[in-house]
């Protein structure tokens, strides 16, 4: 009897399981004039932050170039997905037709450099990658970045006009040196306009950075954001401003000016983050990703794309220009007007400086050096785009871990 | 009697009062699952089409879902024997992450000829996932620590370890991430020339399922196994010796979580995630109660969920249902079933209880004698019965 019924029971389950199996469809083949461009997020499409941006961009894609068609799986990670790999990703969205494959997180780099020479046909877009830089991607493989370290200048700036504390603090995600740049890039940032529109001592300017220790929560293996967020304010520090993917810096600052608190919040990556708690925030640096995706659809469906290394600039003449600039500052409305003409000043003279003018102000410009003391850049000299992608600590005058713990 | 408990009593006997609960499971899930897709604006028959398209329908497919298979039924192997012996191995979550923790110690650090390479990391990987299982079962014999509290401290006491090694001592130079660096070509098990599979764990998990197949079906332990089952106390009476039996048990069941442990770093993912169990051991625990226990069931019982694990990327790439839909759609499956099987258990009772009754013409009689146990006859019931 019971032999019997664990029989009926694997023979039920497995009926109903594949029911209706017989009716499968064969795969649809892609229109004559499709063209199929597969987008691999980190975290969920609409988090309000990075991943946000990308899926956006790609919305834009299929907007402005004709027959374009985004497929998409978000929450790609360890914690969402842990059956997920690389391979089976790109198997599965190459099997859907896609011709161009962007992923978006560099937390992707060495799975997605393995994968690729797999397939050479297809073009892969690693965002945020250097594997062109290093030689380590194959020739079908090209990487694309904005130059956010302008965003995060201008966000450090508008902390350092905020802050009445004299203290200022930094959620950062995991530790890379694209984290650390973005860290340096809010300091540099913030200590230039403390000093020059505030006119304080900017060694009375206290810098601290927390790392959670990936892009976003990730329960029991990640710090809290939320509560490292709350331990900055508890610290005495009036702003926090985000390096994470996700919103709890914007949030955690809403909730403490709701009980009374003076404090504010700087967001990353997604245009619409201030919308979380905009009596508190100060802006957003954000990506607008686009136009960029735009150029590369069109040259791989021309048949005109080339490996490459493109870290693209802000659009100095507006940078705000949503057709043109990959790079953007929207002002929050928690800054006064005055705050926001000098933060208009402030990009104006980083745009001058990008682009050699006289007068501007270059953001990684010498003397600097390093957290331990050691020589970053000397008197007068201007980093190199290696230099200033690739730098192994935080800078001097942070407080901080620049790396892991056994380094 | 009166005639329609004669006919109640006759219709027990068959398969049907058997499979109906089952059926009734079942059909309750798919219209809870039928109203989330609805809610998802998903039409059900594309789930089902797209499930056996991106699944059965090409080889390729169906090796990726063996990919997913392997692990699953490795973990399912040694739970069989604790569940058996009447253990609880909740910990073994625990026991896959320092599996593939101690295969990543030598994928990352030690470089050696091809085959002794493999040959190594896998070892490490059965010897640290099996000596994680066996503090677990030596904490409940000495130190009087239930299975279950010690299987739950020692999962987060391996997934907090393991967090901490990808932070520090083993994250990517200069960096932190969620993952080691890739393993070198030299430490990755090699593969199908034609199919994603490793044919060293296809082996591996024959092995595994032949020894406990012999085992449970055939072998003086495995005889004892079921003996601390049903009772421990009585079966320590009688001669077993338990203490012994707990450690092995746990000791082979770690060893197989270990491997499949290793089989995740060293084939799937080349690297040490964090959370690189992903929920497997607890899923293999659901396979093997689903299956009654029994050995012969639990390939196919591991295999289903497999199918809809692995079905979960095309569901999400192609109807865009958000991740943690699969693992709801399992739970509810699961949920439904277990308890329309407690209906099913209950009913069966009742009708037995009324059997005597009638047999004893109305009299109360005493509750039926316990099951005996004889070689060759498999697990009936349940693991906590001690």
């Amino acid at each position: 009897m019971r032999k019997r019924y664990s029989l009926a029971l694997i023979v039920v389950l497995l009926i109903a399981l594949v029911m209706g199996a017989g009716f499968a469809n064969q795969s649809k083949a892609t229109a004559q004039d499709e063209f199929v461009f597969g987008m691999i997020l980190v975290g969920p499409h609409d988090d309000n932050g990075w991943s946000e941006a990308h899926y956006n961009g790609g919305l834009y894609v299929e907007e402005h170039v004709e027959g374009a068609k985004m497929i998409w799986i978000d929450k790609v990670n360890p914690a969402d997905s842990p059956e997920l790999t690389m391979d089976l990703v790109v198997e599965d969205l190459v099997s859907q037709g896609a011709k161009l494959i962007i992923a978006t997180s560099d937390d992707f780099k060495a799975d997605f450099t393995a994968v690729a020479p797999n397939y050479p046909d297809i073009v892969f877009i690693h965002v945020s990658g250097d594997g062109v830089w290093t030689g380590e991607a194959s020739e079908n493989m090209g990487n694309l970045f904005g130059q956010m370290q302008y965003g995060k200048a201008i966000a450090g700036c508008a902390a350092a006009l905020k802050t009445e504390t004299g203290k200022i603090a930094y959620l950062g995600p995991l530790i890379n040196n694209e984290t650390r740049l973005f860290a340096n890039a809010v300091y540099l940032g913030a200590k230039y306009c403390y000093e020059h529109y505030r006119g304080m001592d900017p060694a009375t300017l206290q810098f601290t950075v927390n790392w959670i220790g990936f892009w976003f929560n990730i329960p029991g293996v990640t710090l809290d954001p939320t509560e490292v967020a709350n331990a900055f304010f508890n610290d005495g520090n009036d702003v926090v401003l985000s390096g994470i993917d996700t919103t709890e810096a914007t949030v955690v600052a809403g909730q403490r000016s709701a009980e009374g608190e003076r404090v504010f919040s700087v967001g990353y990556d997604y245009i619409d983050t201030c919308a979380e708690a905009p009596s508190v925030c100060l802006g957003v640096p954000y990506y607008n990703w686009g136009p960029a995706y735009v150029t590369t659809v069109n040259a791989v469906k021309d048949g005109t794309w080339t490996q490459s290394f493109d870290w693209l600039e802000p659009d100095w003449s507006d940078i705000n220009n949503p057709d043109t600039s990959i790079v953007g500052f929207a002002k929050g409305t928690a800054l006064t007007e005055e705050e926001a003409a000098i933060l208009d000043e402030y990009t104006a003279a980083l745009g001058a400086g990008a682009k050699g003018e006289e007068g501007g102000v270059v953001l990684f410009q010498g003397p600097l050096n390093y957290q331990d003391g050691s020589t970053y850049l000397e008197d007068g000299e201007v980093a190199t785009p290696e230099k200033v992608w690739y730098m192994p600590q935080l800078l001097e005058g942070m407080i901080g871990e620049s790396s892991a713990e056994s380094e | 009697m009166t005639a329609f408990r004669k006919i109640l009593i006759q219709i027990s006997s068959s398969t049907v009062l058997g499979i109906l609960p089952l059926l009734v499971g079942i059909q309750v899930a798919l219209v809870a699952i039928l109203l989330i897709l609805n809610n998802e604006n998903v039409e059900p028959r594309a789930v089902y089409d797209l499930i056996y398209e991106r699944t059965l329908s090409l080889p390729e497919n169906r090796a990726n879902v063996v990919d997913f298979w392997l692990p699953i039924l490795l973990c399912c192997c040694g739970l069989l024997l604790t569940f058996t012996a009447g253990l609880w191995n909740i910990g073994i979550e625990g026991q896959i992450t320092m599996g593939a923790v101690g295969a990543t110690s030598i994928a990352l650090f030690v470089e050696l000829p091809r085959n002794e390479q493999i040959f190594t990391e896998l070892f490490m990987a059965g010897a640290a996932g099996g000596a994680w299982a066996l503090f677990t079962g030596v904490m409940r014999t000495r130190g009087g620590v239930n299975e279950i509290f010690g299987g739950v401290a020692m999962n987060f006491l391996a997934s907090s370890f393991s967090s901490y090694l990808l932070v520090a001592p083993w994250s990517p130079p200069n960096a932190t991430g969620s993952a080691t660096v890739r393993f070198p070509e030299n430490a990755i098990l090699p593969s199908m020339d034609d199919y994603r599979l490793s044919p060293i764990t296809m082996y591996i998990t024959l092995t595994a399922f032949i020894f406990v197949l012999l085992t449970l079906s055939g072998s003086r332990w495995g005889l004892q196994l079921r003996a601390m089952g049903k009772n421990e106390k009585s079966a320590q009476m009688l001669g077993v010796p338990t203490e012994r039996n707990i450690w092995l048990a746990m000791l082979i069941c770690g060893i197989m979580a270990g491997l499949a442990g290793g089989h995740l770093v060293l084939f799937r993912r080349a690297n040490l995630p964090a959370n690189v169990s992903g929920g497997i051991g607890f899923l293999s625990l659901l396979v093997v109660l689903l299956a009654s226990i029994r050995v012969r069931w639990v390939p196919f019982v591991s295999f289903a969920f497999a199918l809809l694990y692995s079905a979960g990327l095309p569901l999400r790439t192609r109807l865009q249902l958000d991740a943690s839909l699969i693992g709801i759609f399992l739970g509810i499956l699961v949920f439904c079933v277990l308890i329309f099987d407690g209906v099913r258990q209950r009913l069966k009772e009742r009708v037995e209880q009324r059997k005597l009754l009638a047999a004893s013409g109305g009299e109360k009689s005493p509750p039926p004698p316990t099951v005996e146990i004889q070689i060759g006859q498999e697990a009936s019931s349940g693991p906590g019965s001690n």
